[in-house]
């Protein structure tokens, strides 16, 4: 496991090509990551009309193995509420890690391997850089608690890009046209210019993307075939900001913390129904009751007037009472206006006359949908 | 006409007891896209170093601080209505406000820089 707890800095294998590409390089999630090269609006829209390439090898990737696979997918059902059982060969699904409370401790891509994948692995796990750590000890802690022979094997050697917009598939397919027939949500091996990649059709931006991981050494090089298509650009930390905002997609940090259940986090479709039914997983109590009660507060959209733009920690106010705060927000290019998602007491959500305080005005605000600008992704 | 910085990347251009505020090129490309403008009002008095204008990128909102005493004599209205004209590095849309300077402006014109110093001072 890479130490995050030591005061070094840690780079991904592409922090050179990202100084040569131009990048404005920052620190996240002990990281140092690209925030923008040309600037943030500019990759945004590229993503949006053509396609970027994002650097996500700061996030964590494990295998998880073990001797049966019914035995590996119970250990993980005990603090993942999916269906692994039932997940078919290469089927991903975006999920969280709950603890006994309900609360998220991550929210994570968990996928199944193919059964001829070897390693003895059958799941392949994305997690969140800044919660790379917590995450993989309070799994290899889960598995010991319920006697399981499941096992964390993490890919310190693996990096990752993500290919995101609607020209994503057919630059892909010119590298090899397999790549056309991963449907959404799935992932499998694929070669490409000799490059052995484990390709998902995923992303975290709304379009049509894909997410490419292979090993350290061979990250460069793919990243260079990419960039040598003229529609492919790269993006930094910023447009991923705003893209996923736009589309509705929460950050774990800002809009999810271990204290919030996926129920408040309006992320209930996380929730399988069958595994509602057997309520045989981490915090099922509280979660089932919090969705038959409903939740004191909940994550919303907000429809904001004029054009300031309303940050983190910003408090939405019912006169003289604080009925809410922005966990999330930003200036959006597609749509020109602000957007913010934020925790609202549930009593309130309904009510007219809702205002953001910035700085000292008052900004009329109403609840609306998470999905700012409609996804496109298939 | 003389051209004034202060630390915290005003632009501050002087001719006769007027001044028009700009922020300095290092810190529009810092700043890097802008989408909101809060300007003060014509005829507000300010007050040097207190906080006048609130820009706000794509990334985060910075505070302008007025470089001197004096009065808002006009502010760039065409600017508040689209913002991004303050991240043009060249020509004469990207101003903010038109300050007429109060009677200690001539000291505090002082304690700022001169064009070449401020260079120095981000190089």
């Amino acid at each position: 496991m890479e130490n995050s707890h030591s005061n070094s800095i840690l780079t991904t294998p592409l922090s050179k090509l990202h100084l040569s590409q131009g990048a404005k390089m920052i620190e996240f999630a002990d990281y140092l990551m690209p925030l923008q090269y040309e600037g943030i609006v500019v990759e945004h829209c590229h993503t949006r009309t053509h396609c970027s390439l994002f650097d996500v090898s700061h996030m964590g990737q494990a295998w998880v193995v073990g001797d049966d696979f019914q035995e590996v997918a119970l250990a993980l059902q005990a603090v993942i509420p999916a269906d692994l059982l039932s997940l078919t060969e290469g089927k991903m699904r975006y999920t969280t890690l709950l603890n006994e409370q309900g609360g998220i401790i991550d929210d994570l891509i968990i996928t199944r391997l193919p059964e001829n994948f070897g390693h003895s692995a059958f799941f392949h796990l994305v997690v969140n850089a800044s919660r790379k750590v917590v995450d993989y000890s309070y799994l290899t802690k889960v598995f010991k608690a319920h006697n399981s022979r499941a096992k964390l094997h993490t890919l310190d050697n693996f990096a990752a890009i993500a290919l995101q917009g609607p020209k994503s598939l057919e630059i892909l397919v010119k590298l090899n046209s397999s790549i056309a027939d991963i449907e959404f949500m799935r992932a499998r091996s694929i070669e490409i210019s000799g490059i052995e990649c484990w390709i998902s059709r995923s992303g975290y931006t709304g379009e049509i993307g894909f997410e490419i991981a292979t090993e350290k050494d061979d990250i460069e090089k793919l990243t260079q075939l990419l960039l040598d298509f003229d529609e492919v650009k790269m993006a930094g930390l910023g447009a991923r900001d705003s893209l996923r905002l736009e589309a509705g997609l929460p950050l774990y940090g800002n809009d999810m913390n271990d204290t919030i259940t996926p129920v408040e986090a309006n992320l209930s479709f996380v929730l399988n129904k069958k595994r509602r039914e057997s309520a045989d997983f981490a915090g099922a109590e509280k979660i089932i009751k919090q969705l038959k009660q409903g939740t004191k507060q909940l994550r919303v959209g907000l429809d904001i007037e004029g054009r300031a733009p309303l940050r983190q920690r910003v408090q939405i106010m019912l006169e003289d009472k604080q009925v809410g705060v922005v966990t999330s927000g930003c200036f959006s290019p597609t749509l020109q206006k602000p957007i913010a998602c934020a925790y609202v007491d549930s009593d309130y959500i309904n009510s007219s006359g809702l205002m953001a305080t910035v700085r000292d005005k008052k900004i009329p605000v109403k609840v609306g949908g998470l999905v700012f600008v409609p996804t496109r992704y298939k | 006409m003389t051209t004034y910085y202060a630390k915290t990347h005003e632009k501050l251009t002087v001719d006769g007891s007027t001044g028009v505020l700009t922020i300095s090129n290092y810190a529009i490309e810092e700043l890097g896209d802008i989408v909101y403008l809060e300007l003060p009002s014509v005829g507000d008095s300010i007050e040097q170093g207190k906080g006048i204008i609130v820009i706000e990128s794509v990334k985060a909102a910075s505070d302008v601080y007025a470089p001197v005493s004096g009065t808002v004599l006009e502010v760039n209205q065409d600017a508040e209505d689209d913002p991004s004209l303050i991240n043009q590095l060249q020509g004469d849309d990207n101003w903010l406000i038109k300050i007429e300077l109060s009677d200690d402006a001539k000291q505090q014109l002082e304690s700022l820089m001169s064009d070449a110093d401020y260079q120095a001072s981000i190089s």
